[in-house]
């Protein structure tokens, strides 16, 4: 029989990570030992990051030999991936040989290619957020539609410092609408995310949950 | 009752059961014990056989034949006991027994008897006419053929054994041979083959012919007429009564020719052709006076050992033969009841196969042949001596019905009857297969170490077992580890029985799950549709406001009144010493950098403004970049040059992880600058050991979750260090929370463009934020009033389309 060594062994890493990790805020004693294992964690996230960089690379080498539509797709991002990378690597040498930190060539990519591209897709959400809006009531009209629609209205409109909206009654519901439920519902929401975190921690630290694949 | 326990399954047993009746396995082993040994029943196969007693083999005899034989124990013979009651004590009540009253045998003269023989028969050669007269006819008839035996026609062992006898002689010529031969000629197949080679050939004429005249049933004495082996029987009931010390030796020479069939056999084999017929021919006159055929009569479990040994002499001259009807001589009416069947041929054929040499002869045989020298029968109880080979008597009991009510239950199946119905005659008998032999015959059969010769042929023939718990048995498979032949494990079907109904089912998941990957097309819109003008008449007054708004210079719009979490900050910062270590982290994607990037604007532009000493970190790998990019587009007035008034760490990793430890030892985590160069190095660094060393911590983000993490993880250990956050609008209702709290985790916080504009208004500086402002409300308000209209067209859209349902319905 096949012993899977595997499931086991991440388990108990995680166990006795997640115990140490946490003893350390109650004994100081623990605390070296749990900045220890902090620092291999952040580690290992930069190594996944490169390795997720990788895999994305070897993906779409793949799909390039796909002869479909997307297969240009794929060209075109590791042709992409790998300038931007070489780019990259020109810059650090020119900082760490000439001591030129001014990072020119990614900047200048980061400033005429990616900004503005996502910048752009920021823009057009923001047009097709208002067409969703004009649809609100045309596909359901009731009155929590309804409520919903003034409400937004209000606060777009409250945001802006418009003369006409400039009435002590408008402006006295927008504070109120930002301040008292839209701050209720949002210590509501951390408190949720809170509890949730504290019960995945001991999930994890009781071997009950094993988000690690084990 | 004692108990046997079985070798095999350790089963207690009762004591006279041959088998287990658990597992049937053997409990008395099938060997032949050596001489000296009380336990006669145990010999091992193989074991050199020794000169031993024969009277003592007759302890080998089942149980219910020494019970008949009644010489189960001869100090104690009860002829009122329950042996009485055998069946074959009643052949002693029969009249006919009554007429032969043998010489009671006693037990010393079991001991040397053969020394009494030799005396007694050299009294035999001087008086034989005289002997001729008190001689039992039919014992002389029997063995015809010793008085003819000449020294020059024996074997060389046959020879031997002469010499040897009469060695014997000389030394106990004193022995009375008639109170041991009886018992020890029937078992000692050799004993007398020696003394009959003395007889001259003119001698054993006459003997015969004295024998022919006596044989005559109508001259017969009472008695004679009896098979010698009922007369034995009788004499050994009675041998105690008899103590007769001396025996004639005329008497004892047939008898002891005809005790053993290995001395009819040593004597016959000296016979001429002639000689051995004319005796035959006698002897099948005197066995079958009524003209019975041999072998009707039989039942055919004696057929068979006839059949057996007819079939086997011709193939096996060897001395497997001998050794054969030596074993055979131990059944009780084996041999002479078979012998009677033999014809002519078979005898002469199987007495010559019978001149093996003494050499090739097993030692057992030669030690039973020299303790037969040492034996002789008494000539007086030759009458009540069982001879396997006395023909002459089975012809007797096949003419007598005298087994019709004695038979014992296995006897009286094989009638004559039964073979009569079977259709087999004595010729058929004669061709059945030794393979047929009653098991307990086989039984019977001692188990002897086999020779070369032997092994060639069970290699060829049959496999006898020789050693361990199924010792003696044939026919078994040897253990050999070919015969074992690892195979596959027959594979079996796990196909998975599915009714109708459930195939149908898992038809309909497949089908679904293979449309899952299918991308349907999507349908073809019109060129121009609702939707798509109203999408494009959406975008266009958006476009059109905005435009219209970055191309104006008129301030159509005032701007916001700071809030009070704005002014926190400002506080905050305007209370920073110059050159005071400022954390900024710059974690908010580049999508968003317009609106973040005019947000943080006034802040940085503040903490320049205050000459702090900023060190830039982010969370996010595009942070680092965006820092820069930050400080070259908004920030140029200030000319901060990197390494000197600020620093950028780069990237931390490991999320909240990463910051976590960042936060307790920064210098470690983040120990070189985005350039490569040696960060903390610098003055305002250099007393940074952790986080709550710096001045501030602002950080700026557009996930709330991000903020989250930063409150989390960072605030509680800045201790007196603060928290101030710049987050978009979309993150301010999270945030917020924070900076309402008591005590406040989030010391001040910027939210959004109103509060970017509010803050560079407090600062007295306009921005980036202030330059957006026309744009951006010109945009909230064209998308109010999108909204708006949009909202109003669909309320009276649907009151339309509810009228028209309503008139559809009524008419």
């Amino acid at each position: 029989m096949k012993f899977k060594f595997r499931a086991p062994l991440a388990t108990a890493i995680a166990m006795s990570v997640g115990l140490v990790v946490l003893s350390g805020y109650f004994i100081p004693a623990a605390e070296p030992l749990r900045f220890i294992l902090l620092r291999v964690g952040m580690v290992l996230a930069a190594v996944a990051l490169l390795v997720g960089v990788i895999n994305l690379l070897s993906v779409h080498i793949r799909k390039m030999a796909d002869k479909d539509s997307n297969s240009w797709n794929s060209f075109i991002l590791v042709v992409a991936l790998l300038a931007t990378l070489g780019i990259g690597f020109y810059d650090m040498f020119k900082a760490y040989m000439y001591g030129n930190p001014n990072f020119e060539w990614t900047n200048w990519i980061f400033t005429y290619i990616q900004r503005p591209i996502e910048t752009s897709l920021m823009a057009v959400m923001a047009v097709s957020l208002v067409y969703a809006a004009t649809y609100l009531l045309r596909r359901k009209m009731n009155y929590l539609a309804i409520g919903f629609f003034f409400i937004v209205l209000l606060v777009l409109l409250g945001s802006i410092s418009l003369s006409m909206m400039n009435f002590p009654i408008l402006k006295d519901i927008r504070s109120w609408i930002v301040h008292i439920p839209a701050v209720g519902g949002a210590r509501g929401l951390l408190l949720g995310i809170a509890l949730g975190t504290i019960t995945t921690g001991l999930r994890i630290i009781m071997g009950t949950d094993r988000p690690y694949e084990g | 009752m004692a108990k046997n326990n079985c070798p095999m399954c350790g089963k207690p047993n009762p004591e006279d059961r041959e088998v287990c009746q658990f597992c049937e396995a053997r409990l008395k082993p099938l060997v032949d014990s050596p001489a000296g040994d009380e336990d006669t029943s145990s010999l091992s196969p193989g074991s050199a056989p020794s000169p031993m007693d024969t009277g003592e083999l007759e302890r080998t005899l089942p149980v219910w034949l020494q019970d008949a034989r009644g010489t189960t124990s001869p100090e104690e013979p009860s002829p009122d006991s329950s042996q009485e009651e055998d069946w074959l004590a009643k052949f002693q009540d029969s009249p006919d027994s009554k007429k032969a009253e043998p010489p009671p045998i006693t037990e010393e003269g079991d001991q040397d008897w053969l020394q009494r023989i030799r005396a007694l028969e050299a009294e035999e050669k001087n008086s034989e006419k005289s002997a001729v007269e008190k001689s039992i006819p039919e014992e002389k008839a029997v063995a015809p053929g010793s008085e003819t035996v000449s020294g020059d026609d024996l074997p060389d062992w046959l020879l031997e054994m002469e010499g040897e006898e009469t060695g014997e002689e000389l030394e106990t010529p004193q022995a009375s041979p008639e109170e041991e031969a009886p018992m020890e000629t029937t078992a000692s197949p050799f004993g007398e083959d020696a003394e009959e080679t003395s007889f001259d050939d003119d001698e054993a004429l006459d003997w015969l012919d004295e024998e022919a005249g006596e044989d005559d049933p109508e001259g017969a004495v009472p008695g004679e007429d009896l098979p010698d082996w009922l007369l034995e029987m009788k004499g050994e009931e009675t041998g105690e009564e008899l103590e007769t010390p001396q025996a004639s030796p005329e008497e004892e020479v047939p008898m002891e020719t005809t005790a053993s069939p290995f001395e009819e056999d040593a004597e016959e084999t000296s016979f001429d052709d002639d000689e051995a017929l004319d005796w035959l021919d006698e002897e099948a006159g005197e066995d079958d006076p009524e003209g019975a055929v041999p072998g009707e009569d039989l039942p055919d479990w004696l057929l068979e050992m006839k059949g057996e040994e007819t079939g086997r002499e011709p193939e096996t001259p060897d001395t497997t033969s001998v050794e054969e009807d030596l074993e055979e001589s131990a059944s009780p009416f084996g041999e002479d009841v078979a012998e009677g069947l033999l014809d002519e041929e078979t005898d002469l054929d199987w007495l010559d196969e019978g001149e093996s040499p003494e050499e090739e002869m097993p030692d057992w045989l030669l030690e039973e042949k020299a303790s037969e020298d040492v034996e002789h029968p008494s000539e007086d109880e030759e009458s009540v001596f069982i001879s396997p080979f006395s023909e002459e008597k089975k012809g007797e009991i096949a003419g007598e019905d005298i087994f019709a009510d004695d038979l014992p239950q296995w006897l009286s199946e094989a009638s004559d009857e039964e073979l009569a119905e079977e259709g087999l005659s004595g010729k058929d008998l004669d061709d059945i297969t030794p393979g047929e032999l009653p098991g307990w015959v086989e039984a019977m059969r001692p188990v002897k170490a086999p020779s070369e010769e032997d092994s060639e042929l069970l290699d060829e023939e049959e496999y006898v077992e020789s050693s361990g718990p199924l010792a003696g048995m044939e026919n078994i498979l040897p253990a050999e580890a070919g015969i074992i032949k690892a195979h596959k494990a027959a594979k079996q079907s796990f196909k998975l029985k599915v009714a109708e109904s459930q195939q149908q089912y898992v038809n309909l998941l497949e089908t679904m799950v293979a449309n899952e990957e299918k991308t349907e097309a999507a349908p073809a819109q019109p060129l121009i549709s609702t939707q798509r003008v109203l999408r494009w008449l959406i975008a266009l007054v958006l476009f059109l406001s905005i435009g219209f708004a970055f191309s104006s210079t008129q301030e159509w719009f005032s701007y916001p009144f700071h809030q009070e979490e704005t002014r926190s900050i400002n506080e905050a910062i305007q209370a920073l010493p110059e050159a005071s270590p400022v954390l900024v982290a710059f974690d908010y994607e580049p999508a968003l950098s317009g609106e973040m990037n005019a947000i943080a604007a006034g802040v940085i532009d503040h903490l320049m403004l205050r000459g702090t000493y900023l060190t830039f970190v982010s969370t996010s790998p595009t942070g680092p970049v965006l820092v820069e990019n930050f400080l070259r587009t908004t920030q140029a007035q200030h000319k901060y040059i990197h390494g000197q008034q600020y620093v950028n760490l780069g990237y931390i990793p490991g999320g909240a992880a990463g910051l976590l430890s960042f936060v307790v030892s920064p210098q470690n985590i983040m120990p070189l600058a985005f350039d490569g160069a040696d960060a903390w190095k610098m003055q305002p660094l250099q007393e940074i050991k952790s986080i709550a060393d710096f001045s501030l911590v602002l950080v700026i983000t557009d996930d709330a979750d991000t903020a989250r993490i930063w409150v989390e993880q960072v605030q509680p250990n800045l201790t007196s260090t603060p928290l101030m956050m710049a987050v978009s609008a979309q993150a301010e209702p999270l945030v917020r929370p924070y900076y309402e709290a008591t005590p406040q985790q989030v010391a001040g916080l910027v939210a959004g463009l109103p509060g970017g504009t509010s803050y560079e208004q407090l600062i007295g500086r306009g921005g980036l934020a202030q330059g957006y402002w026309n744009a951006f409300s010109i945009g909230i308000i064209a998308a109010g009033v999108v909204l708006l209209i949009s909202g109003v067209a669909n309320v009276v859209l649907s009151q339309i389309d509810n009228k028209r349902k309503y008139t559809e319905v009524g008419k």
